[in-house]
């Protein structure tokens, strides 16, 4: 590699690195506890006991129909409207989303927990609650709303591009070098490049998932609004510009459910948008129904009925950006291969930690001098230039 | 600066073969896991097990 094709690199990975850094550094150390997020609520007493029974995405004997679920759970909000109703794969557990009006803020909804093949209450969530809602809110916006979440989202895109620049500033770093060297008797400075060098390369590629579906959800908002306002809008074209239908004419939840089953017999719902939210229009329900193999799971595909009638407008599954956006979460998480999982994310977590830690490290300590001797140093695996 | 021009430098294939290999194996042990449950999530740990194996080597090869 050229000295000045070095040195463009170089440029380009110390200062999106920068700027990045520092925001990396609090969304790693935040993100830390978030892996562990259902058993630290389990400790903390705040998750809710396992249910014995269906699972409540089915359809079978033994689970109780959803305009009775929907009534017990405004039942216990008066003056509320019903905003979601979600389902669960494998125990009869189901959630009801209330909130003041059809167009309510996440913030003042309230999340109701039931058991479907009984119809008992088990327990309320508010969202944002507790010692994990804090890190968690910290984490995704800074408790800045949408501009906040925009601009971690913005800091992703550079930690993305800094850690592609470091690859291939690796490239002639290592050209005289064993993978895997490290160097930790001679200078700090040269431990110090190691480590860096090596932790990097070892987990670039998790790093770029992390980083990269991270980005994905910053921009969930956007991504969400663009596909209500043109797709959406498409299926549900018919309605036009009617006013928002009133919650005391919405019609049954299980004609619904019937009609969206009868669009794709062999698939569950995973959750139910109502009208007026940010998933929906303003006149329908939007049935969310999943695919029926673990891995187009996720792969949602809405089923628009109407909500006064219970007779389907349109199905269309979701575009590829949101389906980018649903397989975004898990890869973010990191929660969906049980403990040992969680522990390869908090082992690369901490591994990322280190990287950024070095890298402020080697920036505070570089010897002053011109670019031209970062060039070198990088140019030479750190022999040249790495004495003090 | 003798011992260092003597010694030969490597080709970008031979510097990144082994970086490769990691990302492929990280790869599909973060897909496979998405994929399915039982088996994909033993091979899934085994895949994502190798870069942290690859540090732990390098470690002990430290000097």
């Amino acid at each position: 590699m050229q000295r000045a094709t070095i040195r463009i690199w170089y440029l380009v990975h110390k200062w999106t690195s920068l700027i990045c850094t520092l925001f990396l550094l609090m969304l790693c150390l935040t993100g830390l506890p978030l892996i562990f997020h259902d058993e630290i609520d389990g400790w903390l007493g705040e998750e809710p006991s396992v249910m014995q029974g269906a699972a409540s995405s089915g359809d079978g004997p033994g689970l109780v129909a959803l305009d009775e679920m929907l009534s017990l759970a405004l039942a216990q909000r008066p003056g509320e409207v019903p905003l979601f109703m979600a389902f669960d794969n494998v125990t009869p557990i189901l959630t009801v989303t209330t909130g003041p009006a059809p167009d309510a803020a996440a913030n003042q909804m309230t999340i109701q927990l039931f058991d479907r093949s009984t119809g008992e209450p088990a327990g309320q969530v508010v969202e944002g609650e507790g010692l994990m809602g804090f890190i968690l809110t910290l984490h995704t916006d800074m408790f800045l709303g949408l501009p906040g979440m925009l601009f971690l989202g913005v800091m992703g895109i550079l930690f993305v591009a800094a850690t592609i620049s470091g690859v291939v500033l690796y490239a002639p770093f290592m050209r005289r070098l064993e993978f895997g060297t490290l160097r930790v008797s001679r200078s700090k400075r040269l431990r110090q490049l190691d480590y860096h060098n090596l932790l990097g390369i070892a987990a670039f590629a998790w790093i770029i998932v992390v980083g990269g579906t991270g980005v994905i959800n910053a921009f969930a908002t956007p991504l969400i609004q663009f596909w209500q306002q043109g797709e959406l809008a498409e299926m549900t074209a018919a309605y036009g510009d009617q006013e928002q239908l009133p919650p005391e004419r919405y019609g049954s939840l299980d004609t619904a459910m019937d009609a969206a089953r009868t669009a794709m017999p062999s698939n569950n719902p995973q959750f139910i948008a109502f009208p007026g939210g940010a998933f929906s229009s303003k006149h329908h329900y939007a049935v969310f129904m999943q695919g029926d193999t673990p891995l187009t799971e996720r792969m949602l595909t809405p089923a628009m009925v109407d909500a006064e009638t219970g007779a389907l407008t349109d199905v269309r599954p979701l575009p590829w950006y949101l389906t980018a956006l649903l397989f975004s979460q898990p890869l973010h998480f990191g929660d969906y291969g049980g403990l040992p999982l969680k522990l390869v994310w908090t082992v690369l977590t901490l591994a990322t930690i280190w990287i950024l830690w070095t890298g402020i490290l080697l920036w505070l300590r570089r010897s002053p001098g011109v670019i031209e001797r970062r060039v070198t140093e990088i140019d030479s695996g750190g022999e040249a230039g790495a004495t003090t | 600066m003798s011992k260092l021009a003597s010694r030969r430098t490597r080709s970008i294939g031979r510097v990144f073969a082994v970086p490769l290999l990691l990302a492929v194996v990280t790869l599909a042990g973060l897909i496979l896991g998405l994929a399915g449950d039982g088996t994909n999530d033993l091979f899934s740990w085994l895949l994502l097990g190798v870069p942290i194996g690859a540090l732990a080597f390098a470690w002990l090869k430290r000097s």
